[in-house]
């Protein structure tokens, strides 16, 4: 084998020389070859480490290669999955937010507009059918309502409650013990579940919506590794993104605005005291309150044990009732 | 055939050890820490054929010292260190042959005659003496760039020889070699290469480069316009073909850098070389014959002193030194009384005589050195000098005591007279200091008249002192050995030795003038003996005090 050393100008002789020194072979000019002539050993050694050192290369490469394919199919399936989830909103829906955000900020004015109600659904059967339309229900103060930045913190505790309860299946009676009863089912009967099954909170809207967002796919797309793509997906996993969706499709808002409570009496154990509420029903679609509504609760009138255990429930409830009553007007 | 660069015999002759040398030489290149190299292949170098045997006049004319002394070189203010040892040795076994004596005669003549050769030649010496320091790191310092210093060495190489090939082109004696062995090598592949390779190390490649000037004077910029590797020259290789090598040589085992890549091309390059190498140490020592012969020749010089190349004669021609003087006086910063010393023939004894300290021992020293600088084809330290060829030199100069010694002093003396009978050549010169003069005169002298006898059977040319000046002067009245000359030490009128030596017996030894003039007589040592005393009575009077 000739040598890299060696170029076509050289004389014969002085390339024969050089092939015998990078050789190392003994003879003319060997000295400093006999001083620094390697080991045999040495260029095998440096063969089979360059070879492993290729192969760890490969090896490593190739996990690379694997890693970043896994990866992009990773970030693929999410994005699918996102796009799938997304797929049945429109740009409309999208905006939801908005809508919700405006409608509340302008309920909660400090101002109280007066009570309002649409004629049309001053009879028990349009109520009726209108309140089964596809709903967002939010209830919290109404400090934290009137506020888009506050609002998230209001969404998180507001749930599904005995106000609502009450204002789609109304007890018979007004009795302690009926609204008892229905606070108690507000929280644990399955059939309320079933009641206020097309009603759906703020919070999934608040929380969830933004993953369906155009915003959340560029971050997904951007993600350089695995760890930052499972974070993602394991937010879009946990996120209650059919509500989301559901909560974006909903014609209209039921907001409950509690406004601030009589400080002058105690407070229950929940919390609950004396205050003034507002209720209003809103269509998403149009901006236009259809309900309005501000009336009070007070728990002072309950026995002692309802009033430690479910005042806020019972009041809720109450207040659908005044609620129903001063809409039909009976 | 290969040129050998020999300049001081007839016959060109490798005379150091060629593969030890090389080996050395190469483990010096590559390692640089092979101090001694020169010297040790020329401590150990072949001598010509000599019918001289060292032990029998080296130490008595005291020759490592005037080697030391006399065979100086300085070189524009430089004395670099010769290698005395060698000088020595080619000093202490003069050729046999003629013809290599006529060479280093001619050597020196045209030398003297032709001063740019002589400039010539202590620029090859100096340049030599570089690329010894090279090699052998004489410095002893730490080699930070191995392959610079392996360059560095080729580019003195490379220059001794351009300067060889060059400088000696018009010489007409033994010089002459050395520009055939120049011209020869230049014309080597080996030498292509070398030539080419230093070429590549000086200019791989040259880049044109504009600059820009701020009105400051500033360099604001500058553009390169072109750039030209020296696509010409054998060791350029592409960027990429030297990438691939620096790989291809870790493969193999080396390390990977541009450093082992050119080590090995440099390793290629004196591959080629090796031999011409080794020939230049062979010739540092030539070079430190000649040029010491000229330095002895300038000391002589500034003394006002003059030195020749002898004109050699027949046995049975007249012998005569004009201007003879002792260069070992010379080299203890004494100027010397030059002399004259005739004799007939060579075959002839001459009996010495003349006052202590007036210079009887100097001149047999002068006339040992002087036949042996003659013998060597060098100058010798008379203005003028006719001399006869001498198989061979016996001296006996120095009277010391041995602490080994099996005899007394007179028997170690008639030991040496023994073993001169024994070995002595016919035809050898032959220098007897106070012969006998460790026994009783009239035992001594009987003695004395046979070995001046029976030495007139081997012919030699012999000077023998002596203070038997009775005898000496019985000899000369009787007539009856033949051959039989004798010399004096001529005195002026205040009876002081004027070192001059003339035919005749002295009549005195004028022991009560050196006495006197060294201070031993009877008056002289009894105030030496006053003020002793005094001195020690001053001492214990102090002490008791």
């Amino acid at each position: 084998m000739r040598s890299f050393l060696v170029t076509k100008r050289m004389s014969p002789e002085l390339s024969a020389r050089v092939l015998d020194s990078v050789r190392g072979i003994s003879g003319a000019g060997a000295g400093r070859r006999a001083l620094k002539r390697p080991s045999p050993l040495v260029p095998l050694l440096r063969l089979t480490t360059g070879a492993c050192v290729l192969a760890v290369l490969t090896l490593v490469l190739y996990a690379r290669h694997q890693r970043s394919q896994r990866l992009e199919r990773d970030r693929s399936a999410l994005l699918d999955a996102v796009r799938q989830a997304g797929s049945s909103l429109s740009a409309n829906d999208r905006q939801q937010r908005g809508r919700i955000e405006a409608a509340l900020s302008t309920q909660a004015a400090a101002a109280y507009a007066g009570d309002s109600f649409a004629e049309e659904l001053r009879h028990e059967s349009r109520l009726e059918s209108e309140l089964a339309l596809a709903t967002v229900y939010v209830r919290g103060s109404i400090d934290l309502l009137a506020t888009p930045a506050r609002l998230l913190q209001a969404a998180t505790s507001s749930y599904k409650d005995s106000l609502l309860l009450c204002l789609l299946d109304p007890p018979d009676e007004r009795s302690e013990k009926t609204l008892k009863a229905k606070a108690r089912a507000a929280l644990t009967k399955a059939t309320a579940s079933t009641v206020m099954a097309h009603v759906e909170r703020l919070d999934p809207l608040l929380q969830a919506l933004p993953l369906l967002d155009p915003s959340w796919k560029g971050r997904i797309e951007a993600a350089e590794n695995a760890a930052a793509l499972a974070t993602y997906q394991k937010l879009f996993d946990v996120a209650p993104l059919p509500s989301a969706v559901r909560a974006a499709k909903a014609r209209q808002l039921l907001a409950v605005m509690d406004e601030p409570g009589d400080p002058t009496v105690p407070a229950e154990l929940d919390g609950e005291r004396r205050h003034a509420v507002r209720v209003t029903l809103t269509d998403l679609s149009s901006g236009q309150v259809r309900l309005r509504y501000r009336g009070a609760v007070d728990p002072s009138w309950l026995s002692e044990g309802a009033r430690a255990e479910h005042a806020s429930g019972i009041d809720g409830c109450s207040l659908a009732l005044d609620f129903r009553k001063a809409v039909l007007g009976r | 055939m290969q040129i050998i660069p020999d300049i001081l015999h007839a016959t060109p002759t490798r005379r150091v050890d060629v593969s030890k040398t090389r080996l050395a030489l190469t483990l010096a290149f590559a390692s640089g820490s092979a101090g001694g190299l020169f010297s040790e292949a020329l401590d150990e170098a072949i001598m010509a054929p000599s019918t001289w045997r060292p032990n029998e006049f080296a130490e008595e004319l005291f020759l490592q010292r005037f080697v030391a002394q006399c065979f100086r070189v300085k070189l524009g203010g430089r004395e670099p260190v010769m290698h005395t040892r060698h000088l020595y040795r080619l000093l202490c076994q003069p050729p046999a042959e003629a013809a290599t004596v006529e060479l280093r005669r001619r050597v020196l003549f045209e030398l003297t005659e032709r001063p740019a050769l002589r400039s010539a030649l202590e620029g090859v010496y100096l340049d030599l003496c570089r690329l010894r320091g090279l090699l052998e790191n004489a410095s002893g310092g730490r080699i930070w760039d191995e392959n610079r210093r392996r360059l560095d060495i080729l580019r003195a190489f490379k220059s001794i020889l351009d300067a060889m090939a060059d400088g000696f082109a018009g010489a007409s004696s033994g010089l002459r070699r050395l520009s055939e062995f120049g011209l020869s090598v230049r014309q080597s592949e080996p030498y292509q290469a070398l030539s080419d390779l230093l070429k590549c190390d000086a200019r791989l490649a040259s880049v044109d480069v504009r600059l820009s000037i701020g009105a400051d004077g500033s360099v604001n910029g500058f553009e390169i316009l072109k750039v030209q590797e020296s696509n010409g020259n054998p060791f350029v290789n592409p960027v990429w073909r030297r990438w691939l090598a620096k790989v291809e040589l870790f493969v193999r085992g080396y390390r990977f850098s541009d450093g082992e890549v050119l080590a090995h091309l440099v390793d290629a390059v004196v591959s080629g070389l090796e031999e011409e190498i080794v020939a230049l140490v062979q010739l540092l020592g030539d070079l430190e014959f000649y040029l010491g012969a000229l330095g002895f020749r300038d000391q002589a010089a500034a003394a006002g002193l003059s030195v020749c190349l002898p004109e050699m004669v027949e046995p049975t021609q007249r012998r005569e030194l004009l201007g003879l003087f002792n260069p070992l006086l010379l080299m203890s910063g004494i100027v010397p009384v030059a002399c004259d010393i005739h004799s007939e023939r060579l075959a002839s004894t001459s009996l010495i005589t003349g006052p202590n300290s007036g210079g009887k021992t100097r001149l047999l020293q002068s006339l040992g050195l002087t036949q042996l600088l003659a013998q060597n084809g060098v100058f010798v330290p008379a203005r003028a000098a006719r001399i006869a060829w001498a198989s061979g030199l016996v001296a006996s100069l120095i009277e010391e005591t041995r602490a080994d010694q099996a005899e007394g002093r007179l028997g170690m003396e008639l030991m040496r007279i023994r073993s001169l009978f024994e070995k002595l050549p016919p035809g050898a010169l032959v220098l007897l200091d106070e012969l006998c003069s460790g026994t009783n005169p009239s035992e001594g002298e009987q003695i004395f008249e046979l070995v001046v006898t029976m030495l007139n059977q081997l012919q030699p040319q012999a000077f023998i002192s002596t203070h038997f000046l009775v005898f000496a002067d019985r000899l000369q009245q009787a007539g009856k050995v033949p051959n039989l000359a004798f010399l004096q030490v001529q005195l002026d009128e205040q009876r002081r030795p004027t070192y001059q030596f003339a035919p005749g017996v002295a009549s005195s030894s004028l022991a009560a003038h050196t006495a006197e003039r060294l201070g031993v007589t009877g008056e002289q040592l009894s105030a030496l003996i006053q003020q002793n005393l005094r001195v020690r009575q001053l001492g214990s009077a102090g002490g008791a005090s």
